[in-house]
């Protein structure tokens, strides 16, 4: 039986903000509970809240990022629900009136090709701080420095159509978000947190199925894992000549399944009202023309502009090269430089990225990457030793030529000496030798090697074979 | 508009007060003249399209982002009825799950 | 005379100084009588020392050594801050109220936490979980609500001034039941930041005085705009005015609807008696119509419940106050049996109430038609103030004092005590009652209206009534 999977996404990014959304307090990660708290975020009684600046600055760059309406003029709202991490009773949040409708996500879907997923909404609300259950036993322990920290949440049309669009589309978001520096967007610090609704019909059907919550994917892997999984039992359910109940489950990562939240979930009724605590908020035309100016370019542009403007890269090049604004500025910096870029977009695809994962820097100036990587052209240096004094260059500030000189591993190309290094190793391997001038010409490989070893890599390998079958005719 | 025991208990529920069977007729009589009071507000035309009236200013003003915590005179030790390892404490719903 | 500008330039003139007013102060908070009023729920003699010691080491001040009481549900560092009820009980805040802040950075005296109907519900403070207040006059009456024990201490010359709060109109009514000044504030001219919420978009700090000059000066003192308050408007603390206003040329409105043919005859006769001496000082004096105020309080009883009921579900045993564990042993069992037993029963009708008409299905039908209403009833006044009149007069309360026990039956009841106040907490605007004559004995207050901002001109006002008014005078003789 084939099934038709309706996939929408709730996704709520942390706004890369020092302060929290409705007080003074510090937004931080990792630090011991309750240390980051005050009156307001705690909800103590007399307490007030007066709303961040910037935080409501970049929910308008990421709504118009997302190509959506901004709305000058939007209303918080208090939705009201008892929950041991949330201070005041009820969050504060928007309603019928948020800051922007409209919008959409573009990418490529593996099975539909090019797609547009629509945004219904986005506002801006605060968090909640974190309940830890398995801490105490029989208690919940309550940590309230992430509550008051500034949220936008993007909620998508049910326009996702398999567990791999709906992974696509979280990278797509994400790239957005963080290139227009509204969030780092990480699942792995909680920055980024997806609540998925999921619903299976018969492919032609046009009213949507029964839909459940899927909450607990904590990676965009997961994110496909879980909806698969849940896709999976809701067809196993219909197939049987079950229904589908509208409930929220949880994935389960160890065991790569869902199941449904454990306490009897009575739907609620969050009795929601315009807060009174806080006039409308008002946007002035200069602010989101503001914002307007701070987006920059966006990575559909940007992928764009890279293909037509680097002519020796590929399109997987522009793609993954944009996938992270820091990546791609760095490599037009390194091209700047002077680097070809191909050679740059490989270094840069590569080498460098992997030290950025590691320690958050590119740790090399793109000059001096570009530097190497004219070393290599050259031939002065080899393409694996150029590898290594890059090693060496995210330790030390020298030059990439210094430090090959250092290391002693500037290409040799002086005949006398690789004739030297050859005769020593002819010298060395006699058998080998004898092997060769038999008929084992694919010995010629060993023998290359054996002279790069000998050189400590330094030998030019494009000067060393014809010397090596200079001496080994002879 | 007559609310029943029933939209009484449902009520207590959303908000999370336990009323003792003993009151629970007299708080839905009480409910019951209260509502039927304010019901008097139905005789008053209103066009659907009103906007509510809020006083204080138009606008709400914002805040810089600067780290600026207000000073607690007292840590949340000092008045929490429960306080571990830096943690409030509560005892657990049932059936809870970690998110 | 204004007690509050006596006992600063006593200070000023080293006739006086803080220690001694805190010693006087102390000596009459000790006092029987004082203690048989239930009007206080925190004091300490050490407290008031250190605070002498610490307005010596100031400058000096607008109120140098003024002691000032303040209501139980605004906080301070200090003394805890119970909102009159059991759920709080032993609860101290960690930061002050800024209405506090600025009353001690111009050198009062922080005097007292006063009693009050719990968590300002109430026109009579029998609502208060640590007892009711009784009437300084007559203890078997009530003060008035919710914030009797603030009037109560300043009528009986415990203290000059004290801070109470408004919500459909806790301060001008007390003040009419106890034969002092009350004024509230234009909602945004007050910090509410500290104050504990019941109905957001209607809680006004305000202020007690024995004389408007007394209230004038607290209220200069505790105005203006305050980052910490996005309600607050971007205006300046409100100035004091030059003195008693010159009538003359003034148009003084009486709207009709607060003056029903089955008014009090002593309430009508006091407020007959005020209005002639406005016409002797000079105001033209012309009926008008403020033709929705029949639903200003139920309109109020929409709109400040549902606001109440979100405001007071952070009362939930986990985070501070008083904690009372339930049966089941379980985080609902937690909430239900600390709410149950830390709230009383007003408060409790009150979140029901609130819950009720905020919940889906209800919403349209209560919530979204009371602001509607709300809209109408603040339209009657922006048209009126528009066509020439400059303040409206009108009773303040339908009734003098009541005796305790006697409204506590029927809830409904008790809530027509604001008609005549319910209606200017609505429309945000500024309004106080002083003191216009005796019914029995009683006392009996009449109330003007202001456009809104305009405290200065309302208490200049005031002040001209004030001075030709004989307060203790018989209405009805």
């Amino acid at each position: 039986m084939t099934w038709e999977t309706v996939i929408g996404l709730e996704v709520h990014v942390q706004l890369a903000t020092e302060s929290k959304m409705f007080c003074g307090c510090a937004v931080t990660f990792g630090d011991p509970p309750n240390t980051h708290v005050c009156p307001v975020c705690l909800g103590l009684p007399g307490a007030l809240p007066v709303p961040n600046a910037l935080a409501v600055g970049l929910g308008v760059r990421a709504a118009l990022a997302l190509g959506a309406t901004v709305h000058a003029r939007s209303v918080f709202a208090r939705k009201n629900y008892f929950y041991p991490d949330l201070p005041k009773g009820y969050q504060i949040s928007q309603f019928d009136r948020p800051l922007s409708t409209g919008g959409a996500v573009r990418f490529t879907s593996a099975e539909r090709g090019d797609v547009v997923i629509s945004i219904t909404r986005l506002h801006l609300e605060e968090d909640a701080g974190k309940s830890l259950h398995d801490r105490f036993p029989g208690k919940t322990a309550v940590d309230l420095n992430r509550a008051g920290a500034p949220l936008a949440e993007i909620v998508s049309g049910p326009d996702l159509r398999s567990p791999a669009e709906a992974r696509a589309y979280l990278v797509t978001l994400k790239q957005i978000l963080e290139f227009s520096g509204i969030s780092d967007c990480s699942m792995e610090k909680g920055s980024l947190r997806v609540d998925a609704n999921l619903s299976i019909r018969r492919p032609g059907e046009t009213i949507l199925g029964t839909k459940t919550e899927v909450k607990n994917m904590n990676s965009f892997a997961n994110v496909e894992r879980a909806l698969t999984a849940e896709r999976d039992r809701q067809a196993g359910l219909l197939e049987q000549g079950g229904s589908v109940t509208q409930t929220t489950l949880l994935f389960d990562a160890t065991t790569g399944t869902v199941r449904p939240m454990r306490i009897k979930e009575e739907s609620h009724d969050y009795r929601y009202f315009p807060e009174p605590d806080l006039p409308p908020l008002v946007l002035d035309q200069s602010l989101i023309e503001h914002q307007r100016e701070q987006l920059g370019e966006l990575p559909e542009a940007m992928q764009q502009r890279f293909v037509r403007q680097y002519r020796n890269i590929t399109a997987e090049d522009a793609f993954e090269l944009t996938l992270e604004k820091g990546l791609a500025q760095y490599f037009e910096r390194v091209v700047e430089a002077g680097a070809d870029d191909k050679k740059a977009a490989n270094w840069v695809r590569t080498e460098a990225k992997s030290a950025y994962n590691e320690s958050g820097t590119f740790g090399i100036a793109p000059d001096r990457l570009a530097s190497l990587i004219g070393l290599v052209d050259e031939g002065v240096v080899s393409l694996q030793a150029a590898k290594r004094i890059f090693t060496e260059l995210l330790q030390t500030a020298e030059e990439p030529r210094h430090v090959a000189e250092r290391l002693q591993l500037l290409q040799v190309a002086d005949t006398d000496q690789l004739a030297a290094w050859v005769a020593e190793v002819l010298a060395a391997f006699p058998d080998e030798v004898a092997r060769y001038r038999e008929g084992e010409t694919k010995l010629m490989g060993f023998f290359v090697g054996q002279v790069m070893k000998t050189s400590k890599g330094q030998a030019d390998p494009k000067g060393v074979q014809p010397v090596l079958a200079k001496q080994l005719r002879s | 508009m007559r609310i029943t025991r029933e939209e009484v208990l449902h009520i207590a529920k959303l908000a999370e007060l336990q009323i003792p069977d003993a009151e629970l007729e007299r708080v839905t009589d009480e409910l019951c003249r209260i509502c039927d009071y304010v019901d008097q507000l139905n005789e008053v035309p209103i066009p659907s399209q009103a906007e509510p009236f809020a006083p204080g200013p138009d606008r709400v003003g914002l805040r810089e982002d600067v780290v600026r915590p207000t000073r607690l005179a007292h840590a949340p030790s000092a008045f929490a009825p429960e306080f571990v390892d830096g943690f409030f404490l509560v005892p657990k719903l049932d059936g809870m799950e970690e998110e | 005379m204004s007690r509050v500008a006596e006992i600063v330039d006593a200070i000023r003139a080293g006739q006086s100084s803080p220690g001694a007013m805190a010693r006087e102060v102390a000596a009459r908070l000790a006092l029987a009588e004082t203690r048989a009023l239930n009007a206080v729920l925190a004091w300490s003699s050490d407290a008031l020392d250190r605070e002498a010691a610490r307005i010596d080491g100031q400058g000096r001040g607008a109120l140098t050594g003024v002691p000032v009481a303040i209501k139980d549900n605004i906080v301070t560092t200090e003394q805890p801050t119970t909102c009159g009820s059991k759920i709080l009980e032993g609860y101290v805040s960690p930061f002050d109220a800024t209405a506090v802040v600025r009353l001690r950075g111009a050198g009062a005296m922080i005097a007292a936490k006063t009693n009050l109907d719990e968590f300002a519900m109430g026109s009579s403070t029998e609502h208060s979980a640590f007892g009711r207040v009784h009437h300084p006059l007559d203890p078997a009456r009530v003060p008035g609500g919710s914030s009797g024990g603030s009037a109560a201490v300043v009528a009986a010359h415990v203290v000059p001034a004290a801070l109470g709060s408004e919500t459909g109109g806790s301060v001008r009514q007390p003040a009419s039941f106890c034969g002092i000044v009350g004024v509230k504030p234009t909602y945004g001219r007050v910090s509410r930041y500290g104050l504990v919420a019941f109905g957001s978009s209607l809680d006004c700090i305000s202020v007690f005085g024995e004389t408007t000059d007394d209230a004038a000066r607290i209220l200069s003192v505790i105005s203006g705009h305050d980052p910490l308050d996005a309600t607050t408007v971007d205006r300046p603390p409100t100035e004091m005015p030059d003195g008693p206003a010159s009538l003359d040329g003034m148009t003084i409105g009486l709207p009709q609807e607060y003056f029903p043919d089955d008014l009090d005859p002593g309430v009508r006769a006091a407020t007959d008696r005020a209005v002639s001496v406005l016409r002797e000082l000079g105001a033209k004096v012309k009926p008008v119509s403020l033709p929705h105020s029949r639903y200003a309080v139920p309109t109020y009883y929409v709109i400040a419940p549902a606001e109440a009921a979100s405001n007071l579900a952070r009362y939930d045993g986990a985070r501070y106050g008083q904690r009372v564990v339930g049966e089941g042993g379980g985080l609902r069992d937690l909430y239900r049996a600390t709410r149950g037993a830390g709230f009383g029963p007003e408060v409790r009708r009150r979140i029901l109430i609130g819950t009720y008409v905020l919940s889906a299905g209800y919403y349209d039908a209560y919530y979204t038609k009371a602001q509607q209403v709300r809209v109408r009833i603040a339209q009657d006044f922006g048209q009126v103030f528009g066509q020439g009149v400059d303040y409206l007069f009108t009773p303040t309360t339908p009734t003098p004092a009541f005796a305790a026990g006697e409204r506590t039956e029927d809830p409904v009841s008790m809530y027509l005590a604001d008609i005549f106040t319910a209606a200017i907490s609505l429309a945000g605007l500024p309004a106080m009652s002083l003191p216009i004559g005796r019914i029995d004995g009683l006392p009996i207050g009449g109330q003007l209206i202001a456009p809104a901002f305009d405290e200065t001109g309302m208490l200049a006002v005031g002040m001209a009534l004030e001075q030709a008014i004989d307060p203790t005078a018989e209405a009805l003789s």
